[in-house]
């Protein structure tokens, strides 16, 4: 771009019509330097300044002559007089031919000046027809002409303008850039938010299962609830029907040893008959002997003893009958003392087992007292639980209710993603715009 | 003339009532050691000593236990004076003995029905009747109290091996 444009040279090849001046430029250089132009006079040209540069050395020898006149004598004054008339003469032919030599420098200088202008001029259009295409890589060569100054200003020109659109193209080009990252990061945050949004639906939908659940949970216990007062209730009644249980078995009891107390009774009575039966019998035996003796003693007293031995037979079969009778009444004492002694073991095998039965009716009172306790432990827990099923119930409703908030914020974001992208898509486009629109310039 | 029914080992006996003087329950007696088994020992009978012969063992049965039912028959003095028998039981007071007398290998069989182990010593023949049979079909043996206490085996109450042992010291 800043490559050298070919025929415009660093170095541009000297121009011919510098050669047809008979005054060379280096001539007239240390005169212009000798003679700065002031200030007024700077505008006029080089011939016009001869002119008047003559004119004031004319001037000025005259005042010399004149101020050398008046100061001296005669023949000095002549000769000065000669001198300053030479000197007079001289300068005015000088002046003459200066005029001339400057009128001929004139005529041909502006000619040429004016070829050379419209030259220059020229070139630089010719220089400058680029840039008009765009191509901003042009630069005019700057001379000494009358456009130098020109294309030096231009050439900063078209530098500021090439530096202002290399600093547009770089910024729309980051612009592009930065652009297509948020269009990714809008459409990464676009998916995000309808994955976003698909989940929260989902946790919508699970939360909603969770809330149905735990009413679920809610009903099932107080259905638990109320079982557990109903078997409250029947513990209740089996705690008192085993402690009317225990009293009846209690009243048994002591019933059965009243009976037990009494049959003992007997049975000490009939033992005590059974004795004086035995005594009986123990009396009847020795009778029985006393009439065989009775007997034995009437018979050795012969026929005297005849009727006593009568009386003596009849004592013994007494006595005799008196025995039988008295070993009947004591097998019947032995009958009624086995028959007591039988009842007393039933008795006391009874008492044994009503107080086992009242021992294992105590035993199931206890345990219906441990269901008892259990049972209104068990309620009390169940009530926790639907309490707490109730409030994790509200509690999940506002959660569903805040996850419903939430989808609506997360379409809200969604929204303002696909917003986001469109934006970006503009702005990408009026980039692709903006590049367009430089596209044109040739940095 | 009443006869007194007594039992005796496996035996029945009839005791004349004459020969008895009375009928007393036995309630132990105190034994004299060096004695033959059938002298039963020494009885106190209302302040006089009874020599206590135990019948059933002179007849080679088993010894009477004192029981309710032993009896000491106090015999009378016309026979021996303080001497009395001792039996199993008695059986009652008899008018008269049974007449129809059993056969003798009837008897022998009854007997050895109804005490198979029994054997009769050969001198009991001195003093027991011949078996007879009564209406209720018991078996009966009438006892000759003379004959048994004139039996030299009745008195001699020593024990037969001391008496050697004296016979022999004798010698």
């Amino acid at each position: 771009m800043n490559a050298p444009v070919p025929g415009f040279q660093a170095n541009p090849p000297t121009v011919d019509w510098e050669e047809d001046v008979p005054v060379p430029a280096a001539a007239q250089r240390p005169l212009q330097r000798l003679l700065p132009p002031l200030p007024l006079l700077g505008h006029y040209p080089l011939t016009t300044q001869a002119k008047l540069l003559g004119g004031l050395g004319a001037l000025l020898l005259l005042a010399s002559g004149s101020l050398i006149l008046s100061a001296r004598g005669s023949e000095a004054i002549l000769v000065a007089g000669l001198t300053v008339f030479v000197l007079a003469f001289l300068t005015i032919v000088a002046l003459a031919y200066t005029c001339v030599v400057e009128a001929l420098l004139q005529a041909r200088r502006s000619a040429r000046e004016s070829q050379r202008h419209e030259a220059a001029i020229m070139r630089l259009l010719n220089e400058m027809g680029d840039l008009a295409e765009g191509d901003l890589t042009v630069r005019a060569v700057v001379t000494e002409d009358i456009t130098g100054a020109i294309a030096d200003s231009m050439n900063f020109a078209v530098e500021e303008l090439r530096n202002l659109v290399s600093g547009v193209e770089r910024g729309s080009r980051r612009l592009t850039d930065k652009s297509e990252m948020a269009r990714r990061i809008s459409a990464q945050m676009l998916l995000a938010a309808r994955y976003q949004s698909e989940r929260i639906h989902a946790a919508g939908g699970e939360i909603g299962q969770l809330l149905d659940s735990i009413r679920a949970v809610s009903t099932a216990a107080n259905d638990t609830m109320v079982v557990a007062q109903h078997s409250l209730e029947a513990a209740s009644l089996g705690e008192h029907a085993a402690s009317d249980t225990i009293r009846g078995m209690t009243d048994i009891r002591t019933q059965i040893q009243e009976t037990a107390k009494h049959i003992k009774r007997l049975g000490e009575r009939s033992q005590e008959i059974g004795e004086i039966v035995e005594l009986i019998g123990g009396i009847s035996e020795q009778t029985n002997l006393l009439a065989l003796n009775a007997s034995l003693q009437a018979a050795a007293a012969g026929e005297a003893g005849r009727g006593f031995s009568l009386v003596a037979e009849e004592v013994q079969q007494l006595a005799e009958r008196a025995a039988e009778a008295s070993r009947a009444i004591g097998s019947l004492v032995v009958g009624i003392r086995n028959d007591t002694i039988d009842a007393m073991m039933a008795m006391e095998r009874s008492t044994a087992d009503v107080v086992e039965g009242a021992r294992r009716a105590d035993a199931a009172g206890q345990a219906l007292d441990q269901i008892q306790h259990v049972t209104r432990q068990q309620a009390a827990l169940i009530g926790a639980i639907s309490s707490a099923t109730d409030s994790q119930a509200a509690v999940t409703g506002q959660i569903a209710r805040h996850i419903e908030e939430v989808l609506q914020l997360t379409q809200v974001v969604g929204e303002g993603a696909t917003g986001t992208a469109s934006a970006v898509a503009d702005l990408n486009a009026l980039a692709g715009e903006l590049r367009a629109s430089i596209a044109g310039f040739r940095l | 003339m009443a006869w007194l029914g007594v039992r005796a080992g496996a035996i029945n006996l009839l005791v004349p009532g004459t020969d008895v003087l009375e009928v007393l329950p036995f309630t132990g007696c105190s034994g004299v050691p060096l004695t033959r088994p059938h002298f039963r020992g020494l009885s106190n009978v209302r302040g006089s000593l009874f020599s206590v012969i135990d019948l059933p063992a002179l007849l080679g049965f088993a010894s009477v236990p004192v029981g309710p039912e032993a009896r000491l028959l106090l015999l009378a003095p016309s026979h021996m004076r303080h001497t009395a028998l001792l039996i199993n039981r008695l059986l009652g007071l008899y008018p008269e003995p049974p007449v129809n007398p059993a056969g003798a290998a009837e008897g022998l069989s009854g007997l050895a029905d109804v005490a198979p182990a029994a054997v009769l010593p050969p001198d009991s023949a001195a003093f027991l009747g011949q078996p007879r049979m009564d209406a209720q079909d018991l078996v009966w043996h009438v006892l000759d109290c003379a004959a048994l206490v004139a039996l030299p085996s009745f008195v001699d109450v020593g024990a037969p091996e001391i008496a050697i042992g004296w016979s022999g010291a004798l010698a």
